[in-house]
């Protein structure tokens, strides 16, 4: 009589006591590799390091012990231009192995900034750099003045009139940082002068001028004070317009004293020849104010 | 070669649904590591990017330059994410800029998922899209899915479902007669499968207390007594009485068809497969009904003679066989002086039905024994054999074929 035997994969099998055992291990078989692969795919990512947008870096040619050229400024607008122009200069290449460029909030610089030379050069107003620290001129002086400029009131619908009749319902559109001179201090001091005391709501304060600016634009505010090279960038049909102040001061780049010695001319020269990558911001506010150091 | 394990079906089976599970789980460990990937990136972001970017266009009045120089360095920081785990198959990733601020940088054709980032200036959503995309160990992967399939059909086919209480009765059995557990198992597999008979069969073969229970398994198993007539389950039930030590020849008696056969040389009836020696006599009057049922298929019904005349023609039959095949010589002289009479009829049916009755039962002998009518015509009785004619066999040696005269009456 033969054995008709089939012999299965295992040794033998485990028989389970009772079905609620086998379903219970059935369910654990099904289970298992399903939560294995589940772990496998949920491993986290690395810590993702961001690095600051705030900031721009390039090198020289020169040696890398050489020290990095430090530079403060207000915006990003030029100011990788202007690190990429210094950084192929083979003048600097000699004294830096690179250049680092920051912009930051008008606050950003400190009392402690200027004592410990933190910046090569620094852009910002003179009479905030004198307020923070007096006797700046033992640490820095003015390489360039920044041309003034012409600010004025701008409006789609009609010319702007600074009269309570005129801003009668009107909404004016404000930076939120009151340091800054174009869209804070100088309407705010216009508004002042007139004797205008606007409602809360009349006033929107905005994180940046982009967004005051596109929001002049959508007319979510019907008056903004700006430059007018500033207005014409914004492709408005027309616009209207009244002057607030002819003369407003744009500011200075300042440079570190030890910079400024004979043998660091050169360097100077080099450092305004860079800075004329901001001409095309520039040149449509005034006259440009004289240099304070002679380049050929 | 013993075995070669599976049978080619089942291993077929296997490795369809093994590669089945591995091609599920590497679609799906592709789509979740994806997922997760994507939205752990997106949760990583959301705290600290829009503001980055944010205090990036700080005094900005338009963000057009600034746009392109955030697209380079945040493509740049996105270039290479890796996963921080070796179990990952995920290779590394990268995020590219789709969209920020309004303006569009890429197309998203090349991305497996989509990040999309929102946060508000001065009420207005901003929004940054980026796209992920990310290389695999391809290596890696399939066989991680490929073992994790495996390990759960190992543990599908390692445990098996709880035994009902027969196969636990026979899986006792089997290790007793010494069969190894995985034979005993594929041996006691059927036994829930069973019909009503083989189930009736099972039970009698257990009961019988027969050591090697492998035998009738395997019979079962391949079919055995999955059809059998209630009449067979009582043969069975008998032949394993007669014959405890000999389980084929205890099937084969059961499985044996109703049939007749009868050995004049040894005077042996073989009734159900099994084999009975009669005395001479009985058997010779047996032996003649068997001939006139095989000869008269239809009718073979042989009237008693009356009691006050005896048959002269059917008592030279009786005696033909008897000096053919070594009758007894006081039974011949009997007829030859007396002729047939109805008792002597009567008296040899009655032993007939005595041997075999004693040995089989009644149940079980009657189909073999004699049915009887009333003979219209005389209104005695008349009997025959109660197997039809094909049933019946008589083993004759081959030389002398005995013609039997077809009675008259």
């Amino acid at each position: 009589m033969t054995l008709a035997i089939r012999e299965p994969m295992l040794p033998f099998r485990f028989f389970s006591a009772n079905h609620t055992t086998y379903r219970a291990v059935m369910g654990f078989a099904l289970s298992l590799p399903i939560a294995l692969s589940v772990w496998m795919a949920s491993r986290p990512l690395q810590a993702l390091s961001l690095s600051d947008y705030r900031s721009y870096q390039c090198s020289t040619q020169g040696a890398s012990t050489k020290p990095t050229f430090k530079i403060l400024t207000l915006f990003y607008n030029y100011a990788t231009d202007f690190a990429d122009y210094l950084c192929a200069s083979a003048l600097f290449a000699k004294s830096y192995s690179g250049v680092e460029i920051r912009w930051r909030p008008r606050a950003y610089l400190s009392p402690q900034h200027i004592l410990d030379e933190e910046f090569d050069i620094f852009w910002n107003r003179h009479h905030i750099v004198a307020g923070l620290v007096p006797e700046f001129s033992n640490y820095y002086r003015v390489l360039q003045q920044t041309p003034n400029y012409a600010l004025y009131w701008i409006s789609q619908d009609s010319t702007p009139q600074l009269n309570n009749d005129y801003l009668q319902g009107k909404v004016i559109g404000f930076s939120r940082d009151s340091q800054s001179q174009t869209h804070f201090l100088q309407p705010m001091a216009a508004l002042k002068q007139a004797g205008i005391n606007l409602n809360t709501d009349q006033k929107k304060f905005y994180t940046d001028p982009s967004a005051l600016y596109a929001a002049f634009k959508n007319r979510e505010v019907d008056m903004i004070s700006t430059a007018i090279s500033q207005a014409d960038n914004l492709n408005l049909s027309t616009y209207y317009s009244l002057l607030i102040n002819p003369e407003v001061p744009s500011g200075a780049w300042f440079i570190k004293n030890q910079l400024h010695h004979s043998h660091h001319r050169a360097l100077e020269c080099e450092i305004i020849r860079g800075l004329q990558v901001y001409a095309p911001l520039l040149a449509p506010l005034q006259q440009l104010s004289a240099q304070t150091v002679d380049c050929p | 070669m013993k075995s070669l394990g599976l049978s080619k079906p089942k291993w077929l089976i296997k490795l369809v649904v093994v590669a089945a599970a591995s091609v599920l789980l590497i679609a799906f460990n592709h789509w979740l590591s994806l997922n997760y990937l994507s939205r752990s990136l997106a949760q990583q972001l959301r705290e600290t990017l829009p503001n980055k970017i944010i205090e990036a266009g700080i005094n900005e009045s338009f963000h057009d330059s600034l746009n392109d120089y955030l697209v380079k360095r945040l493509n740049h920081d996105f270039a290479q994410l890796h996963v921080n785990s070796a179990f990952s198959a995920v290779q590394q990733c990268q995020a590219q800029v789709l969209r920020i601020h309004n303006k569009t940088y890429a197309d998203s054709a090349n991305t497996a998922r989509i990040i999309s980032l929102h946060w508000p200036i001065n009420d207005h959503i901003q929004e940054l899209k980026l796209g992920l995309a990310c290389q695999w160990q391809w290596p890696k992967l399939i066989a991680s899915q490929l073992f994790l399939s495996l390990l759960g059909l190992l543990m599908w086919t390692a445990v098996a479902p709880p035994l009902s209480p027969r196969r636990k009765q026979l899986l006792r059995a089997l290790t007793e007669q010494g069969v190894n557990r995985r034979q005993a198992e594929q041996l006691s597999s059927k036994a829930d499968d069973y019909s009503p008979r083989q189930e009736q069969a099972l039970t009698l073969f257990l009961r019988s207390n027969y050591p090697y229970p492998s035998h009738y398994l395997a019979h079962l198993n391949t079919g055995g007594f999955k059809h059998s007539s209630p009449s067979a389950l009582t043969w069975l039930e008998f032949a394993l009485r007669q014959h405890p030590k000999d389980i084929a020849d205890a099937i084969a008696i059961a499985e044996s068809p109703a049939e007749l056969s009868l050995c004049p040389a040894t005077s042996t009836v073989i009734v159900h497969g099994y084999a009975l020696k009669m005395s001479s006599t009985p058997f010779m009057y047996y032996l003649w009904y068997a001939y006139r049922r095989h000869q008269n298929p239809v009718d073979g019904w042989f009237t008693n003679p009356p009691s006050n005349r005896p048959d002269r023609r059917a008592d030279q039959e009786i005696i033909a066989l008897m000096q053919r095949y070594g009758g007894h010589a006081k039974a011949i002289k009997d007829l030859s002086e007396k002729g047939l009479r109805a008792k002597t009829l009567d008296q040899n049916r009655s032993k007939i039905k005595d041997e075999l009755c004693q040995l089989f039962g009644e149940e079980l002998a009657a189909p073999f024994l004699f049915e009887s009518a009333r003979d219209p015509q005389t209104a005695r009785s008349q009997y025959r054999l109660a197997l039809p004619a094909t049933a019946i066999s008589i083993h004759a040696p081959k030389i002398t074929s005995t013609r039997i005269a077809t009675p008259s009456n």
